[in-house]
């Protein structure tokens, strides 16, 4: 290999080269060989550690022979691309030969040494950088942590400042609103999230249970009106069903909202999810509200009672509270449509009441069932009962006008008058049918 | 002399109290720039916002005798209304000195205001005085029994001050007493606790607990107080924004990452994190994201003839932007 003074020894120029192509070569030289070299000199930095000198990793040597072979290295490296560059102009040039005469050689020799100098002062450089990067100290490594930290941090900046999350926020909100509607109405209705449970509720309606409704045109097509049932199952399911029986028979398809016990609200996701399919708490401010907004509303007057009552108890009414539904009637100025519901009691048969135990969690009680506790959640799951949902001909007050309200003994007796009917809706209903699994 | 007090005579002469408050402060802005009032600023600290005609008085609501110095004021400026402002808009941390402020000083401005047979008050309240309580309906009336956890200082003192003013609005029933209970306050200038939660960058939530939440726009609040400034209504007013927003969706329309908390875990994490001093509401601020706790603004539209311009999607997203804004450094 040849030394550095041997580079400019060797050069084709020196060599007697046509010097008037050279007038050409600094930028040219310049453009072939800038982009290549500065891989070079990366690969020589980092190479100190791993594959270009894996003997300095072993035994360390002296570093001015390292130095010098790297140099060396460098410089042969220079020279074979100087020539192949000169050999590629030289070919370019070609054609016109040897026409014109030599430029005056001094100003040539003065770019040439120039640029050797140039080169000379580069490889200068190379060579220290290399020593410096041979024995890294604490503080280089620092500023590398320092360089990294001031990357991430403008990087940080840059997000947060010129380029905003907003993009991805919104990737985010459209994932979780994909069940959402942003709008709700005033009691939670979400239409979004009840078109999505929609094929659940139509499951259990249609396959699980399959229920059968009769006198369903007794719910009025237009207006407020007060559809009374019996409560059963150890779970509230008979509300929902109501609700869809409405949905999927009735002429118009009605919504109907549902009155929901208070203690589903005290857990979590049981009131969410019952206001997100139309459910409300029930109490007369709700009630009242949702009927003066001309809806259908169902509402179980036995309330906890009514879930409550043991399986030897099924199918016999608990009492109406007190005649709330009636006064409610009577203030908004509502038909009340009775509602039988058959299938539900043994759909979840309440074998024992828990109340010490639900008084824990907060619940009026912990239906123990023959699956529920033992089975664990899948014990919460009903049987496959078949139902039947009754509507009976509808009950109108609006002749005994709101001063009715004040007569506890007229509601009473109102209150009663729909117990009983219910209640014999529920006998006719169990006489005609033969078996509970499939009617 | 005699010229300026004849000429003050046609003049509306209205006190308000808190003006540094974020109530106070809009309300004195904008009376003040309406030649018929003239405003008498009552605080610890004046504000930068003075003008000329609005006179200010330093008093501290929490001096013992300083109801016969807002008497002494109020008879020598013969003012004939009175707005009560001066409560905390976030929970503090100091156990006595709210309680001092809101319901000793509210009791000290009440006796002043009763010593010169004063014929206008109005004080501001929030809905949150009705407490978030699984057996609330889903609307709440100006009727409804003010039913909160005692434990929660916040909204006990304010309960105890719509006390106060029952009491007196009973004992006076010449005095048209008004209290606006305005639910959650969102628009561009406001800053509370509830902002201060949006602005976090994770929200802590209660596992499957999604109560509906109201928000009123803040223009839309200021407007509601022109309304009861300008006319005379006794009672208490809800004044609400239109429409409610599930409390996951307000969070998911604000972009936020939502940490779900079990709820028993939760009470005495945010019950430790108060102690240290990390989050800006205790626990029993937790039924507020439990429980549905939405107000009724039916009273407000019929009587005072308020009707709210944004509903709480809107207020909601007019803050959020207001908020981008600032992320970017664009707004101050």
């Amino acid at each position: 290999m040849a030394g550095p003074k041997n580079v400019l020894g060797n050069d084709p120029f020196m060599q007697g080269a046509k010097p008037s192509l050279l007038l050409a070569t600094p930028k040219e030289a310049g453009a072939l060989q800038k982009p290549e070299e500065i891989p070079t000199v990366k690969a020589e930095g980092n190479g100190a550690k791993s594959p270009a000198s894996p003997s300095s990793a072993s035994t360390p040597p002296d570093t001015q022979t390292l130095i010098d072979q790297a140099i060396e290295h460098r410089f042969a490296t220079l020279e074979m691309r100087l020539q192949q560059g000169l050999r590629q102009i030289e070919n370019k040039i070609q054609p016109p030969a040897h026409p014109p005469t030599a430029p005056p050689l001094p100003e040539f020799e003065k770019r040439f040494s120039k640029l050797a100098h140039n080169y000379e002062e580069r490889l200068k450089e190379v060579a220290q950088q290399y020593q410096q990067e041979k024995e890294p100290t604490p503080e280089k490594e620092n500023h590398y942590r320092e360089q990294i930290i001031q990357i991430l941090f403008t990087a940080y900046q840059k997000l947060s400042e010129g380029i905003s999350l907003e993009p991805l926020r919104s990737i985010f909100r459209q994932f979780w609103m994909r069940s959402r509607s942003e709008q709700v109405d005033e009691f939670g209705l979400d239409p979004i999230f009840q078109a999505r449970m929609k094929p659940v509720f139509d499951f259990l309606y249609k396959t699980w249970w399959r229920v059968e409704t009769s006198g369903v045109t007794n719910v009025p097509n237009e207006g407020r009106a007060l559809l009374v049932g019996n409560h059963s199952g150890a779970l509230p399911y008979d509300g929902t069903m109501i609700k869809v029986a409405v949905m999927n028979e009735h002429p118009e398809h009605r919504e109907v909202r549902f009155l929901v016990e208070n203690f589903v609200y005290y857990f979590p996701f049981g009131g969410s999810f019952m206001s997100r399919v139309g459910g409300a708490r029930a109490c007369q401010e709700n009630a009242e509200c949702l009927l003066r907004k001309d809806q259908l509303v169902a509402v179980f007057p036995e309330g906890v009672k009514g879930v409550g009552k043991l399986y030897s108890e099924r199918y016999q009414l608990q009492r109406f509270g007190r005649g709330g539904f009636i006064k409610l009637a009577l203030r908004t100025g509502s038909i009340i449509v009775p509602v039988a519901v058959i299938g539900a009691e043994e759909a979840m048969p309440l074998m024992a009441r828990a109340d010490w135990l639900g008084r824990w969690f907060k619940l009026p009680y912990i239906p123990i069932t023959p699956t529920f506790p033992w089975l664990g959640l899948l014990g919460l799951i009903p049987y496959p009962t078949k139902w039947y949902i009754h509507m009976g001909k509808p009950f109108d007050f609006s002749a005994y006008g709101p001063e009715a309200i004040e007569d506890d003994i007229l509601i009473n007796q109102f209150s009663e008058m729909i117990r009983a009917n219910i209640q014999q809706m529920v006998y006719d209903q169990l006489k005609r049918r033969r078996s509970v699994w499939l009617g | 002399m005699t010229h300026r007090r004849s000429r003050l005579k046609h003049k509306r002469v209205i006190a308000i109290t808190g003006v540094n408050g974020f109530i106070g402060s809009n309300l004195l802005k904008r009376l003040q720039s309406r030649s018929d009032y003239q405003v008498i600023a009552l605080d610890r600290h004046q504000p930068s916002f003075l003008e000329p005609p609005t006179k200010f008085y330093q008093i501290d609501l929490t001096i013992p005798t300083i109801d016969a110095t807002i008497a002494e004021i109020l008879e020598r400026e013969s003012c004939d209304t009175f707005i009560h402002a001066a409560f905390f808009n976030s929970p503090s941390h100091s156990r006595s000195h709210p309680h001092e402020v809101e319901v000793i000083g509210s009791i000290n401005v009440l006796h002043a205001c009763a010593k010169v047979k004063i014929h206008k008050i109005l004080v501001a309240s929030t809905t949150m005085v009705y407490g978030a309580n699984p057996t609330n309906p889903n609307f709440l009336t100006e009727n409804h029994p003010l039913n909160i956890n005692p434990r929660y200082r916040f909204v006990a003192d304010k309960v105890e001050v719509e006390k106060e003013i029952r009491r007196y609005r009973k004992k006076r029933p010449e005095t048209i007493v008004t209290v606006l209970r305005p639910c959650t306050i969102l628009g561009p200038t406001i800053k509370n606790f509830v902002t201060d939660y949006l602005s976090r960058p994770v929200c802590i939530t209660l596992l499957g607990y999604d109560p509906l939440f109201q928000a009123v726009h803040e223009e839309d609040l200021l407007n509601a107080w022109d309304l009861v400034i300008e006319g005379d209504y006794s009672g208490e007013y809800n004044i609400v924004g239109r429409g409610v927003l599930p409390f996951f969706t307000l969070l998911r329309l604000a972009g936020k990452p939502i940490l779900p908390i079990f709820h028993g875990i939760a009470y005495p994490m945010v019950d430790a994190l108060w102690l240290a001093q990390v989050t800006r509401a205790p626990a029993p601020h937790l039924d507020y994201i439990r429980y549905v706790w939405v107000a009724d603004g039916t009273k407000a539209k019929e009587e005072l003839g308020f009707e709210a311009k944004y509903s709480t999607k809107e207020a909601l997203e007019s803050y959020l932007g207001i908020q981008r804004l600032r992320q970017i450094h664009l707004v101050e």
